[in-house]
């Protein structure tokens, strides 16, 4: 007789035996499920063989020059954030000499166009 | 604490290997100096970590030169990000958590725009990634060259997003459930459940790449 086990159920034991953390009464359960259902344990095998296929895949190393790349960005970020910050303390003039000076350059460029 | 850093700068520019897994005392003497802001610190960081992030990202997006970008733009966001990290919090989930992330705005972004991107200023040309590669050949030939070998790749490449990177923080990079969970914000059963299906949907399509294969060949 087939034992009846839910996709939950068998979920968990797929997992745990895979993990290597089937306890003894899921062991007993985990063997009868095997033995009762080729189409089960076939699909355990595939699944076995997935999971080891992907711990055996080999780990790509990180190009060679691949930190040299990340730092200088780094570095270029931290000199434009600190030139940002630079030109805001310079940005702070006075209103009354900024406001002159650009109407005095918007008054220039129209003499300069109509010309 | 000079003295201590020291040891630990000099302990990793002798170190040829990159270690994966930190104890804890040195993930905490490095997030200490991270957050007091020395770029020493963050040279240490990315050589410890480029390995881990370069992986995965390349597994996520399964195109090296994407990887190149992305794996630029998630340190630069942990340099930029990492004052609000919480120290109680484990540094290499955080990491990932980011990558993670990043990983899956671009496969948005890819999707959205098509795979032939248009160049934007500041990428990184085909010379970069030969010269930081050190490989002659272009890097999507590599990995053409590698993939009709590495059926797990291609298999990897056909899983949904949100699988892809289930399996792959579990099988390929070796994280537990409950730091998956914290990586992935989700509960640890919905985690266990979303590797059990993608586990089996891998296995699915690899049996189908390999019987392709195997027509192929004869």
């Amino acid at each position: 007789m087939r034992p009846e086990h839910s996709y939950q159920e068998e979920e968990k034991l797929f997992t745990d035996a895979v993990d290597g953390r089937l306890l003894t009464e899921s062991d007993a359960k985990w063997r009868a499920l095997l033995e009762s259902s080729g189409e089960v344990k076939a699909r355990f095998d595939r699944y076995q063989k997935t999971v080891a296929r992907l711990k055996e895949a080999p780990k790509p190393k990180a190009p060679p020059a691949l930190a040299g790349i990340i730092l200088r960005r780094v570095r270029r970020r931290r000199s434009l954030s600190r030139l940002e910050a630079t030109a805001q303390v310079d940005y702070r003039i006075p209103v009354e000499a900024f406001i002159p000076v650009l109407l005095a350059c918007a008054v220039a460029a129209y003499f300069y166009l109509a010309a | 604490m000079g003295l201590e850093s020291m040891e630990l700068t000099r302990a990793m520019e002798e170190s040829d290997d990159v270690r994966t897994d930190v104890p804890e005392a040195s993930e905490a003497q490095l997030v200490a100096r991270l957050r007091a802001g020395e770029p020493a610190a963050f040279e240490i960081f990315v050589r410890q970590y480029q390995d881990r992030v370069w992986g995965f990202c390349v597994r996520m997006l399964a195109d090296e030169e994407e990887a190149l970008d992305v794996v630029q733009e998630i340190f630069v966001s942990i340099h930029r990000a990492f004052d609000g990290f919480r120290a109680d919090a484990k540094l290499s989930t955080w990491v990932y958590r980011v990558a993670k992330n990043h990983c899956l705005n671009r496969i948005k972004y890819l999707k959205r725009r098509g795979k032939g991107r248009t160049r934007e200023v500041g990428d990184v040309s085909e010379g970069e990634l030969a010269a930081a590669s050190g490989d002659v050949a272009r890097p999507d030939e590599s990995l053409e060259r590698d993939a009709a070998k590495d059926l797990v790749h291609r298999a990897l490449a056909e899983l949904d997003d949100e699988q892809r990177a289930v399996v792959v923080l579990r099988d390929i990079e070796g994280l537990s459930y409950d730091e998956i969970a914290a990586v992935t914000e989700l509960a640890e059963g919905t985690v266990k459940s979303r590797l059990h299906r993608a586990r089996e949907r891998l296995g699915e399509i690899l049996t189908r790449l390999e019987s392709d294969d195997t027509i192929k060949g004869d």
